[in-house]
């Protein structure tokens, strides 16, 4: 039964099916078409003949008549015909040919009747009668033998070549099918085995470029995707259990040595060291979440045409004391009428986060610098530095949640902020690229739709 | 002064009102919308604390109907929510304030203070805003500090107005963010000290006696001493 379950299997027997079903439908109507057209013709022969003897009989009387009804039979054979001429006292006058009509009264048309021949077998003629006049009537028949072996000859060579076609096609509509279940039988072991061993690192085989193919590579490419997520997911985990296990450990032993103590002074100020550290894991709960939901595209996010110009400015404006205080040169070079269709928070922090991170890592006496202009219908914009910059290897790597320049992670900021700006960014549909500045550190090169 | 708190987890209703008591407020706790919207009909409370997601009805439903008719208690939105079109949501359905929980004691207590004061000077309209012998002419946008003027951005004139408004009360960063920036996060930075210290220099530098004080953990606080 497991045969009949596969589906190429169900398909090869129903295009046998409807092939077999049209072909017999063709050939009904051949088989139709081609006795009727025989009995026809016989049919017009007796018609023919009919007026051929009734002009002789008027024109030259029996003799004529008798001429030429012997020249019928030899031109068309006296085995397949039969013709009888009776008086009005049904008296039998004349008779010639193999077939022996038996006794009628004058009819209208061809009938169609069982003779007996000469030799004793019985044929199906059409028979036809008319009056010659003087009170004689003629009989005339013609077997349809030669046309009834010639029907079933036609039906048997039919039947025949569609039962070893049936057969062929059967056969090469089995291999076909057991070809495709192989093919399709590689792929389930390989699915069964990724789903049993976890390994996402095993693919579909790919041969040929055919539909199968095709699927199979989707498929592949499907897995890479997977596996690429998964990867990302078990380094982000990773690092959430490295970055919140050191705080809680921390949080932990201050406790624990604070309740060793009975000074509610000691308290107090374990108490505040408590509240700092979990306002730090709270807010990095806070990004991390809002991280995936921009990734995810679950974050229902109110969208109106804003001036980016003027967000720029006022960032910059905002930044400016800041950056002085850290001894750095902050310069804006932002052109005019800058539109974007987005949302004005998560822009406003997209580039908030980009200059806390120029401000955090370009050392005192650096060079800060934010342009933004429209090229075509993106606007480009850059913020740069003149710090230490990003080696290339790490410049898609800093886009990772929790990546920091420092493995030992000692300086400052949660590694979620250039996360969280590559998020909003694509939110914005728009690309987030690093390149190394003409100011000696690293550019971030943003390219988002104008409105 | 009486607070109304809507809030459906018992710990969490708990705890504000202890904090509240603390402050020597009067509070009272409704479990949900219907009851906070009965309660609101029928006490006469000064401000109420707000949760949104709450069982039978929602607290942003709650305020919608209370401000259909037309009672204008000062309200402050408490929730777990924090997208920033959740907050403009909260806002529009009748919240004076928004808040994302969890939340530092501290800032709700500056919130709650911010509010109950907008509510009593909006009935004055005042033209000039004094603390001490500092003075803002909100109508010229002239400082003056013991008649001496001092020049200020326009930016900078905004934070102190919103430091002058709320006079004698902390106003934690966030506040700050909101109300002069306009800005829905927190800058890793300390972008917002950095202004404060530079208004500090313009208005207490040449005189004796400081009137920005920084509250250490909480925020800033602008007093005469």
């Amino acid at each position: 039964m497991r045969f009949f379950n596969s589906a190429p299997v169900r398909l090869v027997l129903l295009l046998l099916v409807v092939y077999v079903a049209s072909a017999g439908l063709i050939f009904s109507f051949l088989d139709y078409q081609l006795a009727s057209t025989l009995t026809q013709g016989a049919d017009h022969t007796l018609s023919e003949e009919r007026n051929l003897l009734q002009f002789q009989y008027r024109d030259n009387g029996t003799e004529g008549l008798y001429r030429a009804i012997k020249s019928e039979i030899e031109s068309e054979g006296s085995q397949s015909h039969g013709f009888r001429i009776i008086d009005q006292h049904n008296r039998i006058t004349y008779q010639a040919g193999g077939l022996s009509l038996p006794l009628e009264k004058l009819f209208s048309g061809v009938r169609q009747m069982d003779v007996e021949a000469s030799d004793g077998k019985v044929h199906q003629a059409r028979v036809i009668s008319f009056s010659l006049g003087d009170g004689l009537t003629a009989f005339s028949a013609v077997s349809m033998d030669p046309v009834i072996e010639l029907v079933r000859r036609f039906r048997q060579t039919f039947l025949l070549t569609a039962g070893v076609l049936s057969l062929f096609g059967l056969a090469i509509g089995f291999w076909l099918a057991k070809r495709f279940r192989a093919r399709i039988d590689a792929f389930n072991r390989n699915t069964n085995l990724i789903m049993q061993s976890g390994d996402l690192s095993s693919r579909m085989p790919v041969s040929g470029n055919d539909e199968l193919s095709v699927l199979a590579s989707n498929m592949n490419a499907m897995l890479e995707r997977i596996e690429r997520l998964v990867q990302g997911i078990r380094q982000v985990s990773d690092n959430i259990a490295h970055d919140l296990r050191t705080p809680l450990t921390r949080l932990r032993s201050d406790v624990q040595v604070a309740l060793q103590q009975e000074n509610p002074e000691t308290y107090y100020a374990a108490l505040q060291r408590v509240h700092e550290e979990l306002e730090k894991m709270q807010s990095i709960f806070s990004s991390l979440l809002a991280i995936s939901r921009a990734e995810s595209g679950g974050m229902p996010v109110k969208r109106t045409v804003v001036d980016f110009s003027e967000l720029l400015n006022e960032l910059l404006e905002f930044y400016e004391p800041s950056a002085e205080e850290h001894g750095l040169l902050l310069h804006g070079d932002v052109a005019e009428g800058l539109l974007i269709y987005g949302n004005r928070q998560l822009l406003a922090q997209m580039i908030s986060n980009l200059l806390d991170n120029a401000l955090k890592y370009v050392p005192s006496g650096g060079e800060v610098r934010l342009a933004a202009h429209r090229q075509d219908n993106q606007i480009k914009v850059v913020v740069e530095d003149g710090g230490p910059g990003i080696p290339p290897e790490m410049r898609d790597k800093v886009f990772e949640r929790f990546s920091r320049l420092d493995p030992s992670r000692t300086m400052a900021g949660s590694g979620l902020g250039l996360s969280l700006a590559k998020a909003f960014v694509e939110l914005h549909h728009g690309r987030i690229a690093i390149v190394k500045s003409a100011l000696g550190g690293s550019a971030f090169l943003l390219d988002l739709p104008a409105a | 002064m009486n607070i109304l708190i809507v809030e459906d987890d018992t710990i969490a209703a708990q705890l504000l009102q202890q904090g509240l008591n603390g402050l020597g407020y009067r509070s009272d706790i409704a479990r949900d919308g219907e009851q906070g919207l009965e309660k609101a009909r029928s006490g006469n409370f000064d401000l109420w604390v707000v949760d949104i997601m709450m069982p039978r009805m929602d607290g942003l439903t709650m305020l919608r109907t209370l401000r259909g008719e037309a009672n204008n208690t000062p309200a402050l939105v408490l929730s777990a929510l924090g997208e920033v079109d959740e907050r403009v949501e909260g806002l529009r359905s009748g919240g004076d304030d928004y808040l994302v929980k969890p939340y530092a004691f501290s800032e709700l207590q500056a919130r709650i203070e911010a509010l109950l004061r907008r509510v009593r000077s909006a009935q004055i309209q005042e033209t000039v805003l004094d603390v001490g012998d500092l003075k803002l002419d909100l109508l010229s946008r002239k400082v003056t500090r013991s008649g001496q003027e001092i020049l200020l951005k326009p930016r900078e004139l905004r934070l102190l107005e919103y430091l002058m408004r709320n006079a004698g009360q902390v106003v934690t960063r966030t506040m700050l963010l909101e109300n002069v920036w306009d800005y829905y996060f927190d800058p890793q930075t300390n972008v917002v000290d950095v202004h404060i210290s530079r208004l500090r220099q313009q208005i207490d530098k040449s005189f004796p006696t400081p009137l920005l004080h920084t509250v250490r953990g909480e925020g800033y606080l602008l007093r005469a001493e």
